[in-house]
């Protein structure tokens, strides 16, 4: 793909979630200024940048989301839910179309009717309430208008065909009105300025009196005689609305492209693309000289005009004269005009008189600026046009005042890169490598010293091996900082999520975000979204209930739905809670016996804890009425293992009708895992430190033999035993140590204690652990392997599967 | 080679300007707000600056009014923005700007402008 596409998508998304985080945000603190501003930038930002693809429907929605919100920022329309709705739409919308450009490159063209339809829905709320524009239709299919350009239309500055030429490129209906006011229409009532000031998507305008104007004191006030010419991208109906009272003194002309491009016969949109880059011929450069030569000549007389005082004036002058002398360099004037050039702008300089240069400037663009001999007229009414601008200037300073200086210097920028996942993941598989290889030095130095008898070599390679060491783990630690995340990014997605899903089902809640700060590694925050949102989904549909039922109970109509992050030592903690109806340990219960997830002697020995557990086990689902939300096919046994197999556990605890919080424990990285190495039968075997608990020595006469089961009394608690030779099918009997103890590893599982009896336990390690692939995937006793300092390699228990 | 400093929020804008830019031979660094392009302006000054108008902290007009302040020999800027209106192009040239055009801009007229200004020879 194209590195332009690769990045304008990237940048794409980061705008889409921001959009949606601060509409979340606005809908809570309307009117808020700031938020409105960030807002805007984001949809300013995705507009500009889609503009220089040829996503016509893409830029069309974004731009009428533009247009929208800068008058809503504005305080033109007001903020209203619909205001949210119809952006949200918008978004998603064009989060659907970038989808659709990254998979295939390009979006298919059938989205042409649904940006029509989305644009005017957000064009309805610009103009919102006194027009109804319900029964617009497309004006693509324009009736018989002139395919010549009036006039005046030549006047219309460059900059503003440019732009004109975009919104025709992407298939906005672009008009241009002529105002012919009566002579008389100030008897009537009529107020043309205003009427024509205020016309709806206007872009361009001017005055022209249709006759010289008589001296002030012949002048007659009461007598209209100027007509207005004014461009505006609007739909003709609103146009036609805007001017009712005055139809017969209007009139409204359709843009057609070839007003803009002349020679052009059929101007689609894709030749026009600026992103293709397309090749021109060589006689199209000349004509692309000439006019940015008009343009820059124009602007060095705009660039004079704003001169504030006179030394002002001076460096203005200054820097026209550079850039007039580079214009002549650069199209091959004789060193004569160059110098006559400089000698001009030297005296305008000294002499604070720009008149001759002024002079000059003309002659020369009206020469055509001589060696380029495209016959080519330009007409440009200096007056007029300065006068515009000076009138524009004020305005627009005035605006300027009110909204304050630019932010101060003090204001700092946070710098930061942009790297590809990939790179990080490299140098994390490279620090991971360094991190076990560099376990191999201890070795060396106890063969150094009992193999070969160094002494003195084998303690400086351990002295030399602690400072590896250190360095290693620093790395370890960088990297895994660099693969943080925080929560945020799963949880920034829930507002919307809680507030669609209640709005479906009719409840009111409140959700309350907590700790969004909080970070953990990339890959546990990414397999974390998925279970959030089937939780919280749970919860909105089968935990709290709908308004007149919470007020029937005396609780508050509106329920409360808390997300909260937490650090502990080493794990991160989500706590998902809501004061909803509760999990009824009954109906569970006799769920799961209907279902066959426990049997009768189970049914009436389960205690209530256990009980509201059993929504974990496959194929459960406590809905009364399967929703389309929560759905059928996946149940809370899909998050268990969604969590479990990023070795994180999940714990539930509820009160019917008080509410319920599920607790989801998780490690910070899984990037490295610490294991314990046991033995048994004369073989290695790695525990993940997650689950045990400790380590102890239990007399062979303490292990009491109950029916066929083992099991112990530890600090007064029951704890089955079982032996890891016989989980592993391993025939040996386990050997006790010199006092005839046992050595017993202390793991839970799940939310079960238990014993593992082993022959001995060794060291723990950070490993990395790799999953087991081809033929060995199938041994599910075993979670993965690693390679030891020593080069042996170690399998990683799969406690789950063996007990 | 001639340096062009790239001034944009949007990281999109920045790449596309710099890919026609250095299709041309133009050596282009970028800076995503006024007070960052001004900090590289003052250490070494470039021979043209491309400038967005809307970027927080500071905005196009912020940058150039104190490039021009603090610049001892002139450098040409184009100001680019998504505002056609005369307006908004006479404020960029208050701030400074010897031209303007409107986004998104056309290769051939920019690379035009930028060698109108750089006094490149074109014929």
């Amino acid at each position: 793909m194209n590195p332009l596409l690769v990045q304008f998508l990237s940048e794409a998304s980061d705008c889409l979630e921001g959009i949606a985080a601060k509409l979340m945000q606005l809908e809570k603190r309307p009117g808020d200024s700031d938020l409105m501003n960030e807002l805007f930038r984001f949809v300013h930002t995705l507009k500009g940048n889609s503009g220089l693809f040829d996503f016509p429907e893409m830029t069309r929605v974004l731009h009428a989301a533009e247009d929208l919100m800068d008058a809503v920022r504005t305080g033109a329309v007001r903020q209203t839910k619909n205001f949210t709705d119809e952006i949200l739409d918008a978004m998603d919308f064009v989060g659907g179309l970038t989808r659709e450009i990254e998979a295939h490159g390009h979006y298919a063209d059938t989205h042409r009717d649904e940006a029509v339809r989305i644009a005017h829905g957000l064009r309805a709320l610009l103009s919102s309430g006194e027009a109804a524009t319900s029964s617009v239709q497309e004006t693509s299919t324009s009736p018989i208008l002139a395919s010549l350009p009036p006039q005046s239309f030549q006047r219309v500055p460059e900059a503003v065909k440019a732009a004109l030429s975009n919104h025709i490129k992407y298939g906005e209906s672009c008009f241009w009105i002529v105002y012919k006011p009566e002579e008389g229409c100030f008897f009537q009532g009529d107020d043309p300025f205003y009427l024509a000031r205020h016309t709806p998507g206007q872009i361009w305008g001017c005055v022209e009196n249709r006759e010289p104007w008589a001296p002030p004191a012949a002048l007659d006030p009461y007598r209209c005689i100027v007509d207005f010419q004014i461009l505006a991208v609007a739909f003709k109906e609103e146009l036609a609305d805007h001017f009712r009272y005055v139809p017969d003194q209007v009139k409204i002309l359709e843009v057609l492209p070839q007003w803009l491009h002349p020679q052009a016969v059929a101007h689609t949109h894709s030749d026009s693309n600026p992103a293709s880059g397309t090749q021109q011929s060589e006689d199209a450069l000349s004509e692309e000289i000439f006019e940015s030569l008009t343009q820059v000549f124009r602007a060095q007389r705009v660039i004079l005009e704003v001169a504030q005082d006179a030394s002002d004036k001076k460096r203005r002058l200054s820097r026209i004269g550079t850039t007039l002398l580079n214009c002549a360099k650069a199209i091959g004037q004789p060193p004569e005009l160059l110098e006559k050039i400089a000698a001009l702008a030297k005296a305008a300089q000294e002499s604070g008189d720009a008149t001759a240069l002024l002079t000059w400037m003309q002659d020369f663009q009206n020469a055509g600026f001589r060696s380029i001999a495209t016959a080519k007229e330009e007409k440009v009414s200096a007056a007029s046009e300065t006068r515009s601008v000076e009138e524009a200037i004020e305005a627009k300073n005035a605006a300027r005042s009110e909204e304050g200086s630019p932010a101060s210097l003090a204001g700092t920028v946070a710098k930061s890169l942009k790297v590809d996942q990939v790179k990080i993941d490299r140098l994390m598989n490279l620090i991971g490598e360094l991190v076990v290889s560099k376990n191999a030095i201890p070795y060396l130095a106890q063969r150094a010293e009992n193999q070969f008898g160094v002494r003195e070599l084998s303690r400086e390679i351990k002295s030399q091996y602690s400072v590896i060491n250190r360095i290693a783990e620093e790395m370890q630690d960088a990297i895994m900082q660099i693969r943080m995340m925080p929560v945020s990014v799963v949880f920034q997605r829930f507002p919307r999520l809680v507030r669609d899903i209640s709005r479906k089902l009719g409840k009111e809640v409140s959700l309350v975000l907590e700790g969004e700060e909080t970070e953990a590694d990339k890959n546990i925050i990414e397999a974390l979204a998925d279970p959030l949102i089937h939780i919280v989904r749970n919860s909105l549909d089968h935990g709290l209930e709908t308004p007149e039922v919470r007020k029937a109970q005396g609780k508050p109509a509106t329920g409360t739905l808390t997300i909260r992050a937490t650090q502990e030592a080493d794990r991160a903690v989500i706590e998902i809670t809501d004061d909803g109806k509760g999990i009824n340990p009954e109906v569970v219960k006799r769920k799961a016996h209907e279902k066959g997830v426990i049997d009768e002697e189970t049914l009436e020995r389960i205690s209530d804890e256990d009980a509201i557990h059993l929504i974990f086990a496959a194929g459960f689902s406590t809905a009364e009425v399967v929703s389309d939300l929560s759905g059928r096919g996946v149940g809370m046994d899909v998050v268990r293992s969604a969590v479990e197999k990023i070795n994180g556990t999940i714990d539930l605890q509820s009160r019917v009708g008080k509410g319920t919080r599920l607790r989801i424990s998780l490690p910070l990285s899984m990037a490295v895992t610490q294991v314990m190495i046991i033995e048994s039968d004369g073989q290695i075997f790695g525990v993940p430190m997650d689950h045990v608990v400790e380590t102890v020595r239990v007399p062979r006469s303490a292990v009491r033999v109950i029916k066929s089961a083992q099991m112990t009394l530890l600090r007064g608690r029951l704890v089955p035993l079982k032996t890891l030779n016989t989980l592993l099918r391993i025939p040996a009997k386990p050997q006790t140590s010199a006092d005839d103890e046992y050595a017993v590893l202390v793991v839970r599982v799940g939310t079960d204690t238990l014993g593992v009896i082993v022959d001995e336990f060794r060291e723990t390690v950070d490993v990395i652990q790799k999953p087991m692939t081809g033929v060995l995937s199938g041994l599910q006793a075993y979670s993965g392997s690693a390679l030891m300092g020593d080069g042996s390699v170690l399998m990683v228990l799969n406690l789950k599967e063996i007990i | 080679m001639k340096r062009i400093l790239v001034i944009d929020d949007a990281a999109t804008v920045r790449l596309y300007h710099r890919s026609i830019l250095e299709d041309a031979g133009y050596e282009v660094s970028e800076a995503v707000n006024g007070l960052e392009a001004l900090e590289k302006a003052l250490q070494t000054p470039f021979d043209l600056y491309v400038v967005d108008v809307n970027m927080p902290p500071w905005d196009g007009y912020g940058f150039l009014q104190r490039l021009r302040l603090a610049e001892t020999t002139h450098a040409p800027a184009i100001m680019v923005s998504t505002e056609a209106a005369e307006s908004d192009e006479a404020l960029a040239y208050r701030a400074g700007s010897d031209a303007y055009l409107v986004k998104p801009v056309k290769p051939k007229m920019f690379l035009t402008k930028i060698s109108l200004l750089l006094g490149e020879t074109l014929v």
